[in-house]
């Protein structure tokens, strides 16, 4: 597994909240799914920050945690959430926005 | 399948924990489980094959498409970049094969009995909206898809083929958003 950069001062849009609200309300149903109680690290990332408007720093260790606590994800759920971060992906493409481009490609790519 | 059967023990709490009693009861509970069974077997199909089908994306080279013929054509790269969102679902699912549409239909089937016999089971609906169905965003890409003119719908659907294709490298090595 490879490294992803750190990401330094990443401010999260509308757009992106929505997107991880969405994406945690999959892995929740993915648990409820194949009862598998785990919060994962995913929401981990989100939660050391009171407001939704700080700045995140998410380390090379984020990054690391978070790969592996997808390989547990059972694959119906990591479908639902690959084809949202996708579009996410895309998204910030047209947009040209770098940070945010920069955290769904690591999400995505789980920092082959 | 050992976070399924783990499943299976607390649906199977669940029950227990019901007024179960008689003939009746033994019914209800060799229906729901009959049913859970399907669900089950379904489920474990349907990681398999998304699991077969994430290997055959990973391994295929991304198809070659050309955004100047697709402009000819009378689309953009925007509705492109959609509609091969659209192509990418279409040939992932068609890989997917019947197991998609079969859980769907067993786990309504399961709702339905416990609607029926009044015992309370896992949030099947919302099971079904955030994992199992197209999000709102697919059905925007497949209408995008279908708008396009005929002729670059034939182009970009030959181009991409049948099978499970990588969404991102497509759009990359293809360049469809530079300008």
């Amino acid at each position: 597994m490879g490294q992803c950069e750190a990401i330094i001062g990443l401010v999260l849009d509308k757009k992106s909240t929505d997107a991880i609200k969405r994406i945690n309300e999959k892995k929740k149903y993915g648990n409820a799914l194949s009862a598998m109680l785990s919060a994962g690290v995913f929401s981990n990332i989100f939660t050391r920050s009171n407001s939704i408007q700080a700045a995140y720093n998410i380390s090379q260790t984020d990054w690391a945690l978070y790969a592996q606590a997808m390989k547990s994800v059972p694959a119906i759920t990591k479908r639902a959430i690959e084809k949202e971060v996708e579009l996410m992906i895309l998204d910030y493409q047209m947009q040209s926005n770098i940070k945010l481009l920069a955290f769904w490609k690591g999400i995505y790519e789980g920092c082959k | 399948m050992k976070a399924v059967n783990k499943f299976l023990l607390l649906l199977s709490v669940a029950f227990s924990s019901a007024s179960i009693s008689g003939e009746n009861g033994d019914e209800r509970i060799e229906s729901i489980e009959y049913v859970y069974q399907k669900v089950v077997i379904l489920a474990a199909d349907l990681e398999k094959s998304i699991e077969h089908c994430s290997l055959i994306r990973r391994n295929s080279k991304p198809p070659l498409i050309s955004t100047i013929k697709l402009e000819y054509l009378g689309a953009n790269r925007r509705s492109v970049a959609q509609a091969l969102v659209y192509l990418s679902n279409r040939n992932f699912e068609k890989c997917e094969g019947k197991y998609r549409v079969e859980l769907a239909y067993q786990l309504g089937v399961l709702k339905s009995l416990g609607n029926f016999y009044e015992v309370e089971l896992p949030p099947i609906d919302s099971i079904k909206r955030v994992l199992i169905y197209p999000t709102s965003r697919d059905i925007e890409a497949e209408i995008i898809f279908d708008k396009l003119p005929k002729e670059a719908k034939e182009y970009i659907s030959s181009a991409v083929g049948g099978e499970p294709f990588d969404l991102l490298k497509t759009i990359s090595t293809n360049n469809i958003l530079e300008k």
